[in-house]
């Protein structure tokens, strides 16, 4: 009881500092709610205020908030130098395939820079690539969260997707700030058109990572046919290759990967003169909105499986 | 006041099923603290977390009106890689409760010094426990949830959970599961006993003592 002594005075001898007042008036208040000082000598600070019930959105924002600054910390490590790692992951990835294609000689098929080229071709990948993996794993990276009954799956997904958006947003911004350091000519065609591809890409990746994540939390196993899938993406959305060089019917098959469509809308707001024979945003959106409606009806469904898993 | 309704929970693996709740209805009422028996393996946990709202039951329905916590047991939930005083930080978020209070609260509690700043995975389970325990009382909850928590910890632990536990006497309700009589006896006023997938009530906790006994 030594130690409840020392938090008393420590609390009142705080008087002097600003903001005092509120403390002593929460300590006197709190006070009226207990008549603990026989029970227990550390009564003034121990006892909370009964509070007004929160509303059920407030209780999901408080969740998702809490969620998303543990995942900062826990991405972040002991020293912080997990931030440089989420930045540096990405970029180094497409550093790399740019070095690679400089390598072979590839040439650009549209415009005359080949770093803009494939830099701006790989960006949807690599969002895709990130998010969508990261959100995989955020089920079983938190799973002991769902002990605590205020916290919900989706509050899970959500924040790990706030997170990971915006992390994709300040690689995106690096990105083009090297692309306008180092190529010959970087003038995007349209800005705002960029922009909406880049957030209809994040769309995409979130709506795709959740029913991944969702499943993966059933059969751990398919986390590892999503990681195999990935490469196959990375073929099939027409950044080694020119999709509209297809020769049709085929053509009209690889633009049913929504990934392409990412890459064609990122590379049509780009350039000038880019064919938008294979561009079908409305497919893209609505594929998102269904693919997320689908999970979370799902959700709600098997509910009771995903928390006794 | 918490309502189960017709609840059952089944589980299933390979060649085995497991009735854990068959069609209980019961109601908990906030003015009471409730003290649930049951063997080893008997379900007491998974009830806790069927009425706190971590799992859901297989059928039936559970209706809450009150705040209701976490179920209360050795430090489940907390991240080993963080530090007590991260872990307390998360958690108290999630509540929406005042941070600088409940950190106040849960480091004069737990008694952990400098352990507080380390990560979780150096405590032992007496001090998760304690931590745990302080964690939760530093919060606002009509009904807590306790899993046998306070049978860990040395004599001075307990003491302090038994004032802890007096303190919110009157103004909110608990239910704790123990297949320890003592511990029930000591908390509780009325008494349950979860015996073969059904919530035997009684008035009077010596009554549910003596069924226990009877069919342990």
């Amino acid at each position: 009881m030594t130690s409840g002594g020392g938090r008393f005075e420590t609390i009142q001898s705080m008087s002097g500092v600003p903001g005092a007042a509120s403390l002593d008036e929460d300590w006197e208040s709190d006070k009226l709610y207990s008549d603990a000082e026989a029970i227990m000598e550390a009564t003034p600070v121990t006892e909370p205020l009964r509070r007004p019930r929160a509303s059920p959105l407030a209780i999901n924002a408080a969740a998702i908030r809490a969620i998303l600054l543990r995942d900062i910390r826990l991405r972040a490590g002991p020293y912080y130098t997990g931030f440089l790692m989420i930045l540096l992951m990405p970029l180094a990835h497409l550093l790399i395939v740019v070095i690679i294609f400089h390598l072979f000689g590839r040439l650009a098929p549209q415009g005359t820079d080949q770093m803009v080229y494939f830099g701006i071709s790989i960006l949807p990948f690599v969002i895709y690539a990130y998010l969508s993996r990261r959100i995989v794993y955020s089920l079983a990276e938190n799973s002991p969260l769902l002990f605590f009954n205020r916290v919900k799956i989706f509050d899970i997904l959500l924040a790990r997707g706030i997170l990971e958006a915006a992390d994709s947003v300040v690689v995106i911004i690096i990105v083009i700030c090297i692309l306008d350091v180092y190529s010959n000519d970087f003038s995007p065609r349209d800005w705002p058109g960029i922009v909406f591809a880049v957030a209809a890409t994040i769309y995409f990746s979130f709506s795709i990572g959740v029913p991944n994540a969702l499943i993966t939390r059933i059969f751990p196993v398919w986390a590892i046919v999503f990681n195999l899938s990935i490469p196959v993406f990375w073929l099939a959305s027409g950044i080694v290759f020119f999709p509209t060089a297809i020769p049709e019917p085929y053509d009209r098959w690889l633009a049913l990967n929504p990934l392409l469509q990412c890459v064609e809308w990122i590379r049509y707001a780009y350039y000038e003169d880019y064919p938008d024979k294979l561009l079908n945003i409305p497919y893209l959106i609505t594929f998102s909105t269904t693919c997320l409606a689908v999970s979370l009806i799902a959700e709600r469904l098997v509910r009771r499986v995903l928390l006794t898993n | 006041m918490i309502r189960l309704s017709r609840v059952s929970k089944v589980y299933r693996t390979e060649n085995h099923r497991k009735v854990v709740l068959d069609d209980v209805t019961y109601l908990f009422d906030a003015r009471y603290t409730y003290g649930i028996f049951g063997s080893n393996g008997a379900g007491k946990s998974t009830l806790l977390r069927l009425i706190g709202g971590s799992e859901l039951p297989n059928s039936g329905q559970i209706f809450r009106d009150v705040r209701i916590s976490w179920p209360l047991g050795f430090g489940g939930g907390f991240h080993p890689l963080m530090t007590g005083r991260e872990n307390i930080k998360f958690v108290s978020r999630i509540y929406g409760a005042n941070l600088r209070r409940v950190i106040d609260f849960v480091e004069y509690f737990s008694e952990l010094g400098n352990y507080f700043e380390m990560p979780v995975s150096t405590y032992s389970s007496g001090m998760q426990a304690r931590l745990a325990f302080g964690l939760s009382m530093a919060i606002d909850f009509d009904c807590y949830l306790v899993d046998e928590i306070t049978a860990v910890g040395d004599a001075r632990f307990g003491l302090r959970c038994r004032q802890a536990f007096e303190e919110k006497r009157g103004r909110s309700s608990m239910i704790m599961v123990s297949h320890d009589i003592g511990t029930i006896k000591a908390y509780c006023d009325r008494g349950l006993v979860l015996y073969r997938g059904k919530l035997v009530a009684f008035s009077q906790i010596d009554d549910a003592i003596e069924f226990y006994r009877k069919n342990l």
